[in-house]
């Protein structure tokens, strides 16, 4: 490495994964319109908003973690700060998403169709309207943030800047003046937007969860369900983090930019917020089951005694909180990046597992699992889009740039 | 290396130390008005115990009332130590070095100051033997469904996790007393300091039980007021089954936890003359992670109120509203202006750095802390569902005495505590100090 201090990634996409990415999002695409078409459109819809919810908060959490990266004053993960700012570039697809699901809201939210008592909170009008501000409102401060964060580290190496990243890096440092002034300048306004993000994401994120998922059930309510569902978000966006930068890693050979250590300290947070998340689930689970009263209990029932879920909660328990815990205390599971993917893996398959426990079981009152080759495709659509937006943004900026 | 300190490994040692020397006379006449307060609180537990618990101002229906708001309220003051010890040494935040050794000697005491409170409440303490779970001849046994069994395991638990800690802490400082010190304070503090000579091995062997300790210590501080919070959250009275209690009830005890430090740290970095150990930026960043959890506690009590509102529950409904608005209002809208909106003062750097002001502010946090805990429990006792059974509490003198006892018990220890042993760890703070090298000097 020429100049430790900014790394570029060493090539672009190469274009067979970015063809095998796009294939996998057609598959998605085609997989859902055919469900609609076929009259399976509840089914269609169910997995979309799944992944829809799983992947936005994912998204806006990997932003986040930069944001809380700044605000702790952290030294020790500096390339994964930008991986979680890449994430950004989902966020406007996410908001196209949410304006999809204002077309499958018959077969989403049941409190269209019954009388819940709720309607003044619970009604299509304010309830798009204000999450699609909530939605506009973040993606606008993530920008901001990731644009403020970017500039000073862009413009300090633009003469370095290769031929392919010029024209952005021109736009975003445009009126430059100098170094000093811009460094102290981006300061100032990062200090602003950080807590600003970390405040918006906690709040809004916390109503987001009472709205989009507690809302499916609309007679159950649980004051634990916002912070339980923006810190599955962060979870979850750490876990996408490590798998990200393992993969720019290999993909963008860039074994020099990330170091053991570095995922080292990578694995004690995503372990530490397993515990934390674990921490949570089981403060919902326990008082809900201690209170054993009417209006809470058939939330536990449903999932943990109705054969067709309870394997499914199992597995989201196991594989999101023990298995990780027991996994992560072994040193080399956190030095290796292969283990460390690996495990990666099974959080974010168990972090689906939630999601779709979170939406399906009150919306599906069929005998079997809704789960066949349609909803693999457009999960496995969905997760290419997002990988898509991300290496996209990532060969427009730098991967890592550290101003040292 | 920090730009906090200039100082060298001599000056340290010697400051550091200087708050052991024989005290004054101001601080003889304030340990003994304390001692004056737990006499009074002694001899007012001594009342209740000769007359029955009566003499409290607990009644049918509000059964609990100052004695567990003020057992949560220590129980809370007991987590700033671990979080600033335990959590921030995890996340390598080097400030706390300055700072950690106080604050677990407020979650020892704060625990060893909130554990007189069940024994209190009992009202028959002389029987206080038959919760423990022995076979006895009453054919009694604790309930181990209940939260309140799972509490007394739970907190002898922390206790000893953080005594452990604490001492552990104070190893390498205490021999450097050891050394200075002569005749039996030299055979006390050399007990204490269990043989450490500061050689290779014990270091390793020191610094992985220290991180192993800090591990183990922050999942059982997060648990320990969690089920504090089950004391409550497990039940069906209105007010009190909420999901959210757990890591609101945590997120409240580091708040106040954080205040109380900042409030024994300011007077004693004065009094011993250590400020350029325990600088105005450390009391700046606790007072940043005070803005942090009045943030947390103000957000709970937002979603507390909308859940109320959304559950359409009239059971939770009304007990809100009477929150808000019944018979104790007052200690309603108090605790929420000196717990979320006085400490948002502090987001101002002129007012974080200005020592009046955050005495003033941390003195709110611990009056809002303790209404809180005090609206918790005694509004949603006083009016639950049948309005055949509501009632009110009003403390008497026996009460407020014991609750003001408990306070300069909890201050007694700490006096006691900044006079026998080293207030600053002054081998965390050497390591921050520039290496004495030849081309330095």
């Amino acid at each position: 490495m020429n100049n430790p201090s900014l790394i570029f990634p060493a090539q672009d996409l190469s274009p067979r994964i970015r063809a095998t990415l796009w294939t996998f999002v057609a598959l998605g695409v085609f997989a859902f319109i055919v469900s609609l078409l076929v009259g399976s459109a509840d089914r269609g819809w169910q997995i979309y908003y799944v992944n829809f919810v799983l992947w936005t908060a994912i998204a806006q959490g990997g932003v986040v973690f930069s944001a809380a990266y700044r605000m702790t004053n952290g030294t020790w993960g500096e390339p994964f700060r930008r991986v979680g700012e890449a994430m950004v570039s989902f966020l406007p697809v996410s908001f196209v998403l949410f304006i999809g699901v204002f077309f499958g809201r018959e077969s989403i939210y049941p409190w269209l169709h019954e009388a819940t008592g709720k309607e003044a909170w619970l009604n299509a009008p304010f309830f798009f309207a204000r999450d699609g501000v909530v939605f506009l409102y973040m993606m606008w401060l993530s920008y901001k943030y990731v644009r403020t964060s970017l500039r000073p580290e862009l413009g300090r190496f633009r003469g370095q800047t290769p031929d392919r990243f010029r024209a952005v890096v021109e736009r975003l440092t445009s009126n430059w003046k100098d170094d000093q002034q811009e460094i102290e300048a981006s300061k100032a306004k990062i200090a602003k937007l950080v807590p600003a993000l970390l405040i918006s994401f906690a709040v809004l994120y916390s109503y987001l969860g009472f709205d989009l998922l507690m809302s499916l059930e609309p007679r159950w309510s649980s004051t634990l369900y916002g912070w339980l569902f923006f810190l599955h978000g962060f979870y979850g966006a750490l876990v996408v983090i490590t798998l990200l930068a393992i993969s720019a890693r290999k993909v963008f050979k860039l074994e020099a930019g990330f170091a053991t250590k570095q995922f080292h300290d990578l694995g004690r947070l995503v372990m530490g917020f397993c515990m934390l998340s674990g921490g949570f689930y089981w403060s919902q689970y326990l008082v809900i089951w201690y209170g054993n009263i009417t209006e809470e209990i058939p939330y536990l029932v449903m999932r943990y005694r109705n054969p067709l879920w309870a394997p499914l909660t199992w597995y989201y328990i196991v594989f999101a909180f023990f298995f990780p815990l027991a996994v992560f205390l072994s040193k080399r599971a956190k030095d290796k990046p292969a283990s460390l993917a690996a495990i990666a893996s099974i959080i974010l398959s168990s972090l689906f597992v939630e999601r779709f426990l979170a939406v399906a079981p009150f919306l599906w009152h069929e005998q079997y699992l809704p789960f066949g080759v349609m909803e693999l495709a457009v999960s496995l659509g969905f997760a290419s889009g997002f990988a898509l937006t991300w290496f996209k943004f990532i060969g427009i900026v730098p991967l890592t740039a550290k101003t040292s | 290396m920090t730009e906090d300190y200039n100082l060298n490994y001599t000056d340290t040692d010697i400051d550091l130390t200087q708050s052991l020397k024989a005290p004054g006379r101001g601080y003889w006449l304030l340990l003994t008005f304390l001692f004056l307060l737990i006499c009074a609180g002694g001899y007012a537990w001594g009342v209740q115990i000769a007359n029955g618990i009566g003499e409290s101002g607990k009644n049918n229906p509000v059964g609990w009332a100052m004695y567990i708001t003020t057992f949560v309220f220590w129980v809370g003051i007991a987590h700033s130590g671990t979080l600033i010890s335990a959590i921030l040494f995890l996340f390598r935040v080097k400030w706390r070095a300055a700072v950690y050794r106080s604050a677990e000697a407020v979650t020892v005491f704060g625990l060893a100051t909130a554990g007189l409170f069940p024994f209190i409440h009992l009202g028959r303490v002389w029987v206080a033997h038959w919760i423990l779970p022995i076979p006895n001849f009453g054919g009694l046994w604790p309930n181990f469904r209940s939260p309140l069994a799972w509490d007394v395991l739970a907190i002898t638990t922390y206790l000893t996790a953080s005594s452990l800690f604490f001492i552990l802490g104070m190893m390498p400082d205490i021999a450097i007393v050891r050394d200075k010190a002569r005749g039996w304070r030299k055979k006390v503090y050399g007990l204490l300091s269990m043989g450490w000579q500061g050689s290779d091995n014990q270091w390793r062997h020191y610094t992985a039980a220290y991180v192993f300790l800090a591990a183990l210590s922050t999942p059982l501080v997060i648990s320990v007021h969690s089920i504090v919070s089950w004391d409550f959250a497990m039940s069906v009275i209105p007010g009190w089954h909420s999901t959210i209690f757990a890591p609101y009830f945590v997120a409240g005890a580091i708040h106040s936890g954080l205040g109380m430090v900042v409030l024994l740290l300011i007077p004693m970095r004065k009094a011993f003359k250590i400020e350029q150990y325990i600088t105005l930026h450390h009391l700046e960043s606790l007072a940043k992670l005070i803005i942090f959890t009045a943030l947390v506690v103000g957000f709970a009590y937002s979603i507390e109120l909308f859940i109320a509102w959304y559950s359409h529950n009239p059971y939770e409904q009304a007990i809100f509203l009477y929150r808000m608005t019944g018979d104790y209002a007052w200690a309603f809208w108090l605790l929420i202006t000196t717990n979320v909106f006085v400490p948002m003062l502090l987001w101002s750097k002129k007012i974080r750095t200005s020592i009046p002001w955050l005495v003033g502010i941390c003195v709110s946090v611990e009056i809002g802390m303790w209404l809180e805990r005090f609206v918790i429990i005694v509004t949603s006792l006083a009016h639950d569902y049948l309005p055949y059974a509501w009632g009110l509490y009003k403390p008497t003198l026996i009460d407020s005495l014991i609750v003001i006892g408990s306070f300069a018990w909890f201050f007694f220890l700490f006096m006691v505590f900044s006079k026998t042993l080293p207030v600053v760890s002054m081998w965390e703070v050497k390591e921050q100090i520039e290496p004495p090298m030849k081309s330095s000097h």
